[in-house]
């Protein structure tokens, strides 16, 4: 199942690159997470478990171990839809 | 000042790179002498292979110029693949025009041989998985090996033990990273490189974009001996400060401090006035036997919040200049932060301006440098299809909060017994809007009618569109929110604006609404709108269908705001501003440290935002977020 998912996943990879949406794509994704706000509110969650720890007892894979789950849950269901619907477009008219 | 002397250089210092690795050479590489200055480092194991063996202080031992190299290239090699998007294709059969001078033919084909460089760079991938972007790529430093730190491929390179490498570069942020001290390290000698690539990777980007665009040269200066007995002899010693300061509240002039703050906040301003640009010892005005002079006073006021002092300040003059040189400002009274803005700035161009004080259009004093920008509005006839273009400039943007409904007095009034579903409307509509929404609308075509067409050969009156977009974007980027409506009795709109920290102006440019008409009509739909066809699924009006990257990009951030509260009549004003990035809040004499999220839920009146990529900057690239983005959250 997973090898499954793998392959299905750098197929679709492989479609964006070639008709070049996938800048476009993560241009568009970039500035939605931005306008949203979710950035600024990433960057104050890393800072807060930044000095929670100290610096100097964390490093940057722990940090991004921590927040990973934490910034996933938080895009917004309408930007992670207009990504689907954009990607799907791709892949329909490739 | 003798700033224009070139330091000399010793030649041999300078790192001869190999021919195959660039062709950069439009742009003279700013010095990248390896351990000139300093050899920093944040990194032990970094620091021991820097100065092992080596006597010479300042010298860099060979494996550590060699990693240096290896960084430099692959620097490149990042820079220019993030930076990819923005060189066009490589025109095959293009001709040469032989009656261009030889120069300007060395020129061009140099750019030509840069730009194809750019695009014969590989893409990179990492040689295990072959992961090709979301698995953070890392590249190694002491060999040509690829690998992702997802699946950890770069750190089996790295602990392997039957070599020795121990640093690798992240393919995206070009940030070391130590094996040994697992985790990523500085180095100020790296910096350097990287900081001297990127300015050269912006030059590269600006020229392909523009070619006639003309760039300052940064040319370094240290003092000669002579020079800095000079300075020494006559600096004043200075004393430790951070550039925040109270305004005492004179009798209701908040309104007055928290548009000084946003001033003295202003980073261009910041620069104009502590750089000496206007002197009150040779002011014109103060020369001529004037006393009124708001440039000098705005120079007074800079000089006294970087005096170390902490004690709040009296801008007594500064209310008396204001008072002197605007009537209708002049008494105790509750005045409007915009209008006094306003005032200010008028003030301040007209006493820094020379002769042409009269003459706005291309005056380059600090404050049209600063804030003016230039808006386009084209009328087109229903008619005759006749397009009539104005240009007009401005200071700031007023907005309008809500949707103006021609009946939009009548409907708002509360307890009028309007259906329940348009009521529910405008509620949500009351509660919160965002600033790009504010935007949206200002900007969206408008439709006139009994319009008198300007074409000769139409010349009816009949309904047309008029669009107005933005030419030219200032700098600094003033919004005022219009909260106090005048109109009938007058009163003030509660919305809450949602105003983002970052800003894209982008699409409102006149280049960007044209690029997209023009895709729409030559199109032909290739991208049908996007919220229409989701069903407006993202709830955001602006749409998607062009990236087009022949438009620059208008990247703001947000640094001063200023809110009111209270109402139409009677409240009080105060600021949010960014310095040194922290925000603070400034309520007259007190200064508080602030968070952005206070800053973003405020109620703003009027917000400030300043360009962040002033020629072209990848450092502010696309790139480089998005792949927080991937690596976080993967949508």
């Amino acid at each position: 199942m997973n090898a499954q998912t793998n392959s299905f996943k750098s197929l679709v990879d492989q479609k964006l690159v070639r008709s070049g949406e996938k800048d476009k794509v993560k241009e568009m994704l970039r500035t939605r997470l931005v306008e949203c706000g979710w950035r600024d509110e990433l960057k104050a969650l890393c800072k807060e478990v930044i000095q929670s720890k100290g610096l100097e007892h964390i490093t940057v894979e722990q940090l991004v171990l921590e927040i990973t789950p934490k910034g996933r849950a938080m895009v917004p269901d309408t930007v992670r839809a207009e990504v689907l619907q954009k990607i799907r477009k791709v892949l329909s008219d490739a | 000042m003798s700033s224009t002397k070139e330091a000399p250089l010793a030649p041999s210092q300078r790192t001869k790179l190999p021919v195959s690795v660039s062709p950069f050479s439009l742009f003279p590489s700013p010095s990248t002498t390896p351990g000139s200055g300093g050899s920093a480092s944040g990194c032990v194991h970094l620091a021991a292979i820097k100065h092992q063996g080596v006597s010479v202080p300042g010298q860099l031992a060979r494996p550590a110029s060699l990693l240096l190299d290896k960084f430099r290239e692959y620097v490149r090699c990042i820079l220019g693949n993030n930076a990819r998007g923005h060189f066009p294709p490589l025109t095959s059969g293009h001709t040469k025009d032989t009656e261009l001078d030889d120069r300007k033919k060395r020129k061009m084909s140099q750019l030509e041989l840069d730009i194809e460089w750019v695009q014969s760079i590989p893409f990179p991938g990492c040689k295990i998985c072959g992961d090709n972007g979301f698995g953070r790529l890392h590249a190694c430093l002491h060999c040509s090996f690829i690998g992702c730190a997802k699946h950890k491929h770069m750190n089996a390179h790295l602990l392997d033990t039957t070599n020795t490498h121990c640093f690798a570069v992240d393919y995206q942020h070009a940030s070391i990273f130590c094996i040994k001290c697992n985790d990523y390290i500085w180095d100020l000698d790296f910096e350097r490189v990287l900081a001297g690539e990127r300015v050269r990777m912006d030059a590269l980007v600006s020229k392909v974009k523009d070619s006639t665009i003309k760039r300052s040269k940064n040319v370094e200066w240290t003092p000669s001996l002579e020079e800095a007995m000079k300075i020494q002899k006559y600096s004043t010693p200075t004393r430790q400060c951070s550039g925040l300061r109270g305004l005492s509240n004179m009798g209701s002039t908040c309104f007055m401090n928290v548009v000084l703050q946003c001033l003295i906040h202003n980073p261009l301003l910041r620069v104009h006035f502590l750089s000496d640009k206007h002197n009150a010892g040779l002011c014109r005005i103060k020369k001529s036997g004037g006393k009124c002079c708001m440039a000098c006073e705005m120079d007074s006021l800079f000089t006294n919040f970087y005096s170390g002092e902490t004690v709040p300040y009296s801008p007594s003059n500064f209310l008396y200049v204001t008072w002197m040189s605007n009537a209708a400002l002049a008494r105790y009274a509750q005045q409007d932060a915009h209008e006094f803005f306003i005032a200010v700035l008028n003030e301040i161009h007209s006493n820094c301006s020379q002769a042409n004080a009269k003459e706005n259009t291309n005056c380059r004093c600090i404050i049209h440098q600063t804030f003016q920008g230039y808006l386009q509005s084209d009328v087109t006839c229903s008619q005759c299809k006749n397009v009539t273009t104005a240009k007009d400039p401005y200071l700031d943007l007023s907005l309008n909060i809500k949707a103006a409904p021609p009946n939009a007095a009548g409907s708002r009034k509360k307890g009028g017994g309007g259906t329940p579903n348009l009521n529910a409307s405008s509620l949500v509509g009351e509660a919160s809007c965002t600033l790009l929404e504010c935007l949206e609308r200002n900007f969206a075509a408008e439709t006139l009618t009994h319009y008198q067409c300007g074409n000769p050969g139409c010349a009816k009156s009949s309904e047309s569109v008029k669009h107005v977009t933005i030419k030219n974007l200032p700098p600094v980027l003033a919004f005022q929110l219009k909260r106090f409506e005048h109109s009938g009795q007058g009163s003030k709109v509660d919305t809450h604006v949602q105003i983002p920290a970052e800003l894209d102006m982008t699409r409102f440019t006149t280049r960007s609404v044209q690029a997209r008409m023009e895709e729409k009509s030559t199109g032909s739909l290739k991208v049908p709108n996007l919220n229409a066809a989701s069903g407006g699924v993202s709830g955001n009006i602006s749409t998607f269908d062009t990236f087009n990257d022949s438009v620059p990009e208008f990247r703001y951030s947000l640094f001063g705001v200023v809110n009111h509260q209270g109402s139409l009549e009677t409240g009080h004003y105060t600021a949010y501003v960014k310095s040194r990035g922290d925000w603070f809040l400034f309520d007259d004499h007190t200064v508080t440290l602030a968070t952005q999220r206070d800053v973003l839920a405020s109620k703003v009146y009027m917000c400030f935002y300043v360009r962040e990529n002033f020629c072209f900057s990848p450092s502010n690239d696309p790139g480089s977020d998005i792949h927080v983005a991937a690596a976080v959250g993967k949508v």
